[in-house]
């Protein structure tokens, strides 16, 4: 290759990478809105685990059931006309259970002290099965001292949102009511019903509406399973029916498509309605769709609606009411890992990428840089892949697209010490590098395929952490693989200004001696 | 380094591996009814116990809090495993102090009364308050590790009929067997040396599982190369395997080495980070016992046995190959 047409498309990528890498690295205030808007770098736009930015965690208390300091801000004043009166009633009212105060009442109905912090231990665990299905990084579902329960979900937020709270605020008010709506959703106690006000077998006077199906039926048995549906943006609840559901489904179609105003079959789960299906004909399929749409996010509302319906209609009803006290408050937590620690995680990356850099150029002189710029290029390119496609990282994450890193400097590696042995043989250095190639072709294939495949199983099969996990690291494959072709075309690009070759290379020519 | 005679030792390496595995099981069961547990299950996975301490920002300084209840601990000898800083609750902030289950818990309340004596001398609002708390975690891991192991046994059968394609039914079989045994270490060395299971534990075993992979690539690749040369094809099997054991072994500790050099770095500064070494070193263990378990797993164990597979697979196919001439 010519000295000026190298000298371009050297000049065209380096330029490429300081772009991209600026887009990627560095946040600033946007000109002429008055630093009102700010621009968050590809870094600081990825959405971070529990581990590094804390847990978002709420503590549903079952209805009746108060913690101490809102038995002490609720009692009643004694100074007022019949105050002390009032603070006899309110005392009687409630028992003291360890730190929390239940009503009498409520404990009676649940069967005792006993019997209540066994219905709240069954519950955790449904509540533990439907957070499961979410995919979190990580969570937990807790009884606290018996009668409550925690939930912890990671904060999911970005650093951006994480590192300047004022600034963010909406951000980190919008993970929050996030995490506060699923909460609330997946907390939903009470069986499935299917109401409308207008047609039905038995009026509920308590919401003003009619239950469609008869009072014998098992609703549960309708279904067969429900889950998410998503295709071009859209979401949906896909229900899928039995024999008996469908037959049912037709005929309370049919009666809803004829009546008057409301035209609506509600998915009602206890007393608050879920869903919504307009029924203009009478269903007849062995599934139909529940769109959803109008919701803050849309794939994540489609997605636990599914979960709830199907954890209700399996027969996991929770048993008592968490949201009496209306919706969950959510609180964010410092991470374990302390208050800096997405940045000592920032600076690790830094430093495995430096060393590689470093190490690759004292080793293969020039040749080192053609691998560093691979190097710069590989976490560009896992920075942007995984903030656009929105993956949660955990240290466990960051330690996937690291074990790329060294999968992609290990085949290059590998090929030089191929190259290397080769001009120990005599060769030109083009020769060398063709049959270097050649040499370790199939070993490189070999391994980036069996690594791509598994990761894509762990990714595809797994849930939560490792399913991300193994999905970043079905991402770092192909780069690795992708970027391993491209440094061929590097070195041959660069190494044409290069009058040696071999010392561009580090390596020392060996000639052969004539017999 | 070429010197390795490993195929002739395997009986003393997989004496090792059994025994390691035997230990394991043993440590493994008795603690699984005498103790808590086979494994020791980390703070993420265990019930635990807090003392909960809210306050007024206005009256308290974060630092007159910690250090009210760090003295508090200190007199009733109780130390946390992990502490949490809640901001802007309705109750102001909120520090939690995470005990493990086995805590006195009569200490604990004790603690948490004088905490909040303590803290109504100077303000008696009812929104400045500690508290202690038994918190029973349901294991939410159950699913996570269910379709982890479907997704782990669905990679070593991939690999298996891969190796099988690509290489040879010996080297599938080496291979399968070489996660196995890595698996079966890694997981025993983790009964023996009682380091608290978390989490992160499952993508070390995946972790495991994949340099064990990339390990055996190495070598059987090698091994495919070198028979092609004429003078490496008349050495005896275990030369073979031996040589080839020898040639990989360079990457497989490179590969081993550098994944462990990033354990190192992540726990001295994530330890900064967090300003405590407990939390960080346990799983950062966890990825060094991985290390050594793939270095020794791959190159030791695995040549060791592939070259009794491969002689079996080279005797089978030569009596097969045999048979047909003595018919002519």
């Amino acid at each position: 290759m010519g000295k000026i047409k190298s000298a371009i498309i050297t000049a065209i990528i380096a330029a490429a990478i300081l772009v991209l890498a600026f887009f990627a690295l560095f946040s600033w205030p946007v000109a002429g809105t008055g630093k009102v808007d700010k621009y968050n770098s590809f870094a600081s736009g990825i959405h971070l685990g529990a581990d590094i930015t804390g847990e978002a965690y709420t503590v549903l208390y079952p209805e009746g059931v108060l913690s101490a300091s809102d038995y002490n801000f609720n009692m009643p004043e004694p100074d007022t006309d019949d105050g002390a009166d009032k603070v006899d009633e309110y005392i009687a009212k409630y028992s003291q259970c360890g730190s929390v105060y239940i009503e009498k009442d409520k404990l009676e109905e649940h069967g005792g002290e006993e019997g209540f912090k066994a219905k709240v231990k069954k519950d955790a665990e449904i509540l533990s099965k439907r957070f499961g299905q979410k995919g979190y990084t990580s969570y937990s579902v807790s009884v606290v001292d018996g009668f409550t329960l925690k939930v912890s979900v990671p904060s999911n937020m970005t650093y951006a949102a994480y590192s300047d709270p004022e600034y963010n605020s909406a951000a980190r008010s919008a993970e929050q009511s996030a995490v506060a709506q699923t909460v609330k959703f997946l907390s939903y106690s009470g069986g499935l019903t299917l109401r409308n006000s207008e047609v039905g077998k038995i009026h509920d006077s308590e919401l003003d509406n009619y239950i469609l199906t008869p009072i014998k039926d098992n609703v549960n048995t309708y279904f067969k399973g429900i889950s998410k549906y998503a295709k071009g943006g859209n979401y949906a609840v896909k229900v899928k029916l039995t024999d008996t559901g469908r037959e049912r489904f037709k005929d309370i179609s049919a009666k809803v498509a004829a009546a008057s105003s409301d035209k609506n079959i509600g998915f009602y789960i206890g007393n608050s309605q879920l869903l919504s299906l307009g029924c203009e004909s009478e269903i007849d399929g062995k599934s139909f769709f529940i769109s959803v749409s109008n919701t803050a996010d849309d794939s994540a509302a489609a997605q636990e609606y599914a979960i709830i319906l199907d954890s209700v209609i399996n027969g996991d009803t929770l048993a008592l009411d968490y949201l009496s006290g209306g919706d969950p408050e959510v609180y964010f937590t410092t991470p374990h890992l302390g208050k800096n620690a997405p940045v000592y995680l920032g600076v690790i990356i830094l430093l495995v990428i430096v060393a590689a850099i470093v190490y690759s150029v004292v080793k293969y002189k020039l040749l080192g840089l053609v691998n560093a710029m691979m190097i710069v290029i590989y976490s560009l390119a896992m920075l942007t892949a995984i903030m656009l496609i929105g993956i949660q990282v955990t240290v466990a994450g960051a330690f996937a697209a690291v074990l790329g890193l060294a999968l992609l400097c290990a085949s290059n590696f590998v090929l030089f010490e191929s190259v290397r042995k080769e001009t120990k043989k005599g060769k030109t250095i083009y020769s060398s590098v063709k049959s270097g190639y050649k040499n370790v072709l199939t070993t490189i294939l070999d391994m980036h395929i069996i690594l791509i495949v598994v990761s894509l199983m762990l990714a595809l099969i797994c849930v939560g952490e490792i399913a991300k996990c193994g999905f970043i690291f079905f991402i770092a494959s192909i780069a690795s693989y992708i970027l391993y072709w491209f440094t061929r075309f590097m070195w041959y690009v660069i190494s044409s200004f290069a009058k040696d070759k071999f010392k561009f290379c580090g390596f020392t020519r060996e000639v052969p001696v004539d017999d | 380094m070429t010197k390795l005679k490993l195929s002739a030792k395997m009986h003393i390496i997989v004496i090792v591996s059994a025994v390691i595995i035997a230990v394991g099981l043993a440590v493994g069961l008795i603690c699984q009814f005498c103790a808590d547990g086979y494994f020791n299950y980390g703070g993420d996975y265990k019930d635990y116990q807090t003392v909960e301490v809210n306050y007024t920002p206005v009256e308290y300084k974060d630092k007159e809090i910690t250090d009210l209840c760090e003295k508090q601990f200190k007199e009733l000898k109780l130390s946390y495993y992990t502490r949490n800083f809640i901001e802007d609750t309705e109750l102001g902030s909120t520090y939690e102090y995470r005990f493990s289950k086995g805590t006195d818990s009569e200490k604990l309340s004790k603690a948490a009364a004088a905490i909040d004596a303590a803290l109504k001398d100077k303000d008696s609002v009812f929104l400045t308050n500690a508290s202690y708390h038994a918190v029973d975690t349901v294991l939410g891991g159950s699913k996570a590790l269910v379709f982890g192991s479907i997704a782990l046994a669905s990679a070593v059968v991939f690999q298996f009929i891969y190796f099988a394609v690509r290489y040879r039914l010996t080297a599938a079989l080496s291979a399968l067997l070489a996660d196995i045994h890595n698996l079966a270490l890694f997981v025993s060395l983790l009964a023996i040396t009682r380091i608290p299971v978390g989490s992160s534990v499952f993508t070390f075993a995946v972790l495991c599982v994949l340099i064990t992979m990339i390990g055996c690539c190495f070598l059987f690749d090698r091994l495919r190369k070198n028979v092609k040369d004429g003078e490496f094809a008349k050495l005896d099997v275990f030369e073979q395997t031996d040589t080839c054991a020898a040639e990989s072994l360079r990457p497989v500790v490179l590969t081993a080495a550098c994944f462990a050099a990033v354990a190192v770095l992540v726990f001295v500064l994530l330890s900064i980070s967090a300003l405590s070494v407990s939390g960080v070193l346990m799983p950062v263990l966890c990825g060094l016992l991985c290390a050594v378990v793939c270095v020794y797993g791959t190159s030791f164990f695995t040549p060791a046995v592939h070259s009794r597979f491969k002689r079996i697979g080279d005797k089978f196919k030569a009596e097969h190959t045999k048979k047909p001439a003595k018919k002519q």
